[in-house]
């Protein structure tokens, strides 16, 4: 088995396949030199910036983005850019000092997807990170399948996906068993910071206030067939918690957390 | 044994025969009570059957219920928010 770890997408990656492994950073940061919100020379920020852009892999993603949206009915949206960079969230985590707060709104941003070409309408931005990384331990996933793995694990910082044999992974409070299919964790708790004022922000924003969700769930952790999809539920569960009754209709389990530490789940994730 | 030692015994053994009589109809009020169906216990605190617990406690969100008891394993990774 090979092993690679690396810094990347703000977050620390290991990688361990029966495959070589050395071509894996380098699409790692192929990829966030196309989707960070934070390089003003990625294809997101020059899309953010000038409304249009040429860009196969973006464009990927932002289809990607935009079917989330609709199938967790607006409860994961992408378009909440502006608003997070509002609320202070408008660089590299590491490197928040002093946010600038301005009142969230709900997105009124119109994203079109023909072909490569992404295309803005109206005032906001696209912020991708609610699914990039979930989009790329799925891709990297795909390419080390395609190379003949048949035992993989991709780690970004715990959005984990695993090819063959199971493995347990921890989650907050538990463990759960994980093979051939991936696994995310979403917390109010992690990026957090405090407004000029005192008041706690955290990076998980409500769709229709543009603030950061007030949410019973403290974090939420979702095991599904893809990163993405276990990603993007793990977010809009914890921003809108009453999708728990829909999360096995989604063909996936959830294991979530209140402020108090205690855990609950879904009920096939008992079976596990 | 004079009058007064024999008065005297008598009564010991009339209060320790009241004590006993006491004793047993309180507990049998105790066990009487409405309270026991209602899982009552005879002080009067809730009884909670730990394998019912799950079903009476109010769920987070709708469609999940407390988690199991975490089990002892090896854990190769971590999935936390990052």
């Amino acid at each position: 088995m090979n092993t690679v770890r690396f810094a990347a997408m703000g977050t620390q990656w290991w990688v361990r396949a029966d495959v070589e492994l050395g071509w894996v950073r380098a699409r790692v940061a192929e990829v966030e030199e196309s989707l960070s919100r934070f390089d003003p020379r990625s294809s997101l920020s020059r899309l953010n910036r000038e409304r249009i852009v040429e860009d196969a892999l973006l464009a990927g993603v932002v289809r990607a983005a935009e079917s989330a949206r609709a199938w967790t009915g607006g409860a994961f949206d992408a378009r909440l850019g502006a608003q997070l960079a509002g609320l202070g969230y408008d660089r590299d985590f590491a490197a928040i000092r002093r946010p600038l707060v301005r009142p969230g709104s709900p997105s009124c941003l119109r994203v079109q997807v023909q072909g490569a070409r992404v295309v803005l309408g109206g005032e906001g931005d696209l912020d991708l990170g609610g699914i990039a990384k979930g989009w790329t331990v799925d891709n990297v996933m795909s390419r080390l399948a395609e190379h003949g793995a048949t035992h993989a694990i991709v780690d970004a910082g715990g959005d984990i996906r695993v090819l063959g044999e199971a493995v347990w992974v921890g989650v907050p409070g538990g463990a759960a068993p994980v093979g051939n299919a991936a696994i995310a964790t979403s917390s109010t708790v992690g990026r957090a910071w405090l407004s000029r004022e005192g008041r706690r922000l955290h990076h998980l924003l409500d769709p229709s206030t543009g603030n950061p969700a007030t949410s019973p769930i403290a974090t939420a952790t979702v095991l599904a067939a893809t990163a993405l999809g276990a990603e993007v539920i793990a977010k809009a569960l914890v921003v809108r918690p009453a999708l728990c009754a829909h999360v096995e209709d989604w063909g996936a389990r959830a294991w979530v957390t209140d402020a108090r530490g205690a855990a609950w789940c879904t009920p096939s994730w008992e079976a596990a | 044994m004079t009058e007064i030692e024999r008065s005297s015994r008598a009564s010991v053994m009339l209060g320790t025969a009241c004590l006993v009589v006491a004793s047993a109809l309180i507990v049998a009020a105790d066990r009487a009570r409405p309270g026991d169906a209602s899982g009552k216990s005879p002080t009067g605190h809730e009884e909670v059957d730990p394998a019912a617990a799950g079903a009476t406690t109010p769920a987070l969100a709708p469609g999940l219920a407390p988690a199991p008891r975490p089990r002892r394993v090896v854990v190769v990774r971590r999935s936390r928010a990052s």
